[in-house]
């Protein structure tokens, strides 16, 4: 994959074209895993992911390989997209129901498929009150079942910092989960 | 395993079916000594398992790949710009394009001029910008080997017959000045591009910003128009050329126009992906200055912080 890289640098078009179809569908994944599969946005922000990853591609230092790359441009822009959406929701529609941003319908599950979705879904809200890089790390750990040694691979930082921001992640999604009571299933989970 | 060794990575590759029969008891242990650890795995469990790429996934990803390539490359027989030539260099900070952005823009515009009423003269004037051909050639016939699709946007003022019919056939001249601006006005080329946008038919929408901006400078929808061509071009890494979008409109309209608050938040994203910190940190403060109640003064402060930290992507 690394001379794929250094090809596509290059101007290689058809090493641009197999690095694509490599880390596209990494991208799409990424992308509907935080976003919701039936969410409307999931398009463009995996679209805008893969453009980043292109455009980014020439910062690759090789830390970590060129899916988890490209997986973690997808993530945190997937995660960005959320908190858009939960601006807008805010500032924009008070009130308004959170079905017209994109966000999957949280009703009440009636199967295990849906409430694991449902679960998730309010574990990505709850995801949306922390700092950037602990949401990041947070996401990448649990939503991607990445290692600490990944994940700072991915973020281009030392692992002990990806260590200090997933404690401290875990506790403001700790104390979110107990106080929201719109985060019951998960307290339950929790408990 | 002590509490103050929390085996995160043990929980992990439990979670990917990775663990050794003896790992998943030492890890039981554990779990009975570490609440953080008994609340990982709960929330490892509450979000379930990845799942590997489904054919929904492959899906996407062709789209995907076919556009971005197709991004680069607007027609398969002109010559491909080699890819670090047209991609910049600098490693800037590209984090924060506007998916949400051009959304907002988007719906702004339509909400807008949806509301004006639209004669049946200037829907049958749309109905016939669309008709000629785009390329500057003096015959309506299409060249070898087009393709069928939707016509692309005019780049210049186009030469098109008074209506539709025809005339279609023949050589097509240039007509006179008043049928011009009958068949395309400022709204027409506005919607045009809209619709091409929003169809993701990126280039032609860009084509059709231009052309309104070249040919109405000062109509409003040609200033409106810098506003969707810059939300455009951030989405598809053309971060100069859309700061150069926004601050023209800010520029044409003033900081306190309406819409404000998109451009300065499009124009401080442009500078963080070309990698220009200082004027990024001072349009993000003029943000939140200006607009201290704009769902954008949280993301402004948010942003400030970072650039303290001189942290983030």
């Amino acid at each position: 994959m690394r001379h794929l890289v250094a090809s596509a640098r290059s101007g290689d078009r058809a090493a641009m074209r197999a690095l694509l179809t490599a880390v596209a569908p990494v991208v799409a994944r990424a992308a509907r895993r935080v976003l919701g599969r039936a969410n409307p946005d999931v398009e463009d922000v995996a679209q805008q992911a893969l453009a980043a990853f292109v455009d980014r591609l020439p910062t690759f230092r090789g830390e970590s390989t060129v899916k988890h790359f490209a997986e973690r441009i997808a993530v945190y822009r997937a995660l960005t997209a959320r908190r858009d959406a939960q601006v807008r929701q805010r500032h924009v529609m008070p009130g308004g129901p959170v079905d017209e941003l994109g966000v999957p319908d949280i009703a009440p599950a009636h199967d295990v498929a849906l409430a694991g979705r449902h679960r998730r879904e309010l574990l990505l809200e709850a995801l949306e009150a922390l700092s950037s890089p602990q949401a990041e790390a947070l996401a990448l750990h649990f939503l991607f079942d990445h290692t600490i040694a990944e994940i700072a691979g991915m973020m281009g930082t030392p692992e002990e910092t990806v260590r200090s921001r997933l404690r401290l992640g875990k506790q403001s999604l700790r104390a979110r989960i107990l106080r929201d009571p719109r985060l019951t299933p998960l307290r339950e989970e929790l408990s | 395993m002590s509490a103050r060794a929390c085996p995160d990575d043990t929980l992990v590759r439990a979670r990917r079916g990775e663990l050794l029969p003896e790992e998943a008891g030492t890890l039981e242990a554990h779990l009975t000594l570490c609440a953080s650890c008994r609340m990982s795995a709960a929330l490892g469990r509450a979000v379930g398992p990845l799942p590997p790429p489904d054919d929904e996934d492959e899906a996407l990803a062709r789209r995907l790949i076919e556009h971005q390539l197709d991004a680069g490359a607007p027609s398969a027989t002109v010559p491909v710009v080699p890819f670090p030539a047209r991609r910049r260099r600098s490693p800037g900070r590209s984090w924060a394009v506007a998916a949400s952005l051009l959304l907002m823009a988007s719906a702004a515009s339509a909400a807008y001029w949806t509301v004006r009423v639209k004669t049946a003269r200037r829907a049958a004037a749309a109905r016939a910008a669309w008709t000629p051909p785009a390329r500057p050639s003096r015959t309506a016939t299409p060249p070898a080997g087009a393709t069928t699709g939707p016509p692309p946007l005019p780049l210049a003022p186009p030469t098109v017959p008074a209506r539709p019919g025809p005339s279609q056939s023949r050589p097509v001249h240039a007509p006179a000045r008043a049928t011009q601006t009958a068949a395309i006005d400022p709204e027409t080329l506005l919607r045009n591009a809209n619709e091409a946008r929003q169809a993701r038919r990126a280039d032609e929408a860009a084509r059709g910003y231009r052309a309104l901006q070249a040919r109405f400078p000062s109509s409003r929808e040609a200033v409106l128009s810098h506003l969707s061509l810059g939300n455009l071009q951030l989405s598809q890494g053309a971060f100069s050329d859309a700061l150069a979008q926004f601050q023209a409109y800010l520029r044409l309209r003033g900081d306190g126009a309406e819409l404000a608050e998109e451009a300065l938040l499009g124009e401080a994203r442009a500078l963080a992906a070309l990698g220009r910190p200082a004027e990024e940190r001072a349009v993000w403060q003029s943000l939140e200055a200006r607009f201290p109640r704009s769902e954008y003064s949280w993301r402004a402060r948010e942003r400030l912080r970072e650039l303290e930290r001189g942290a983030g992507p």
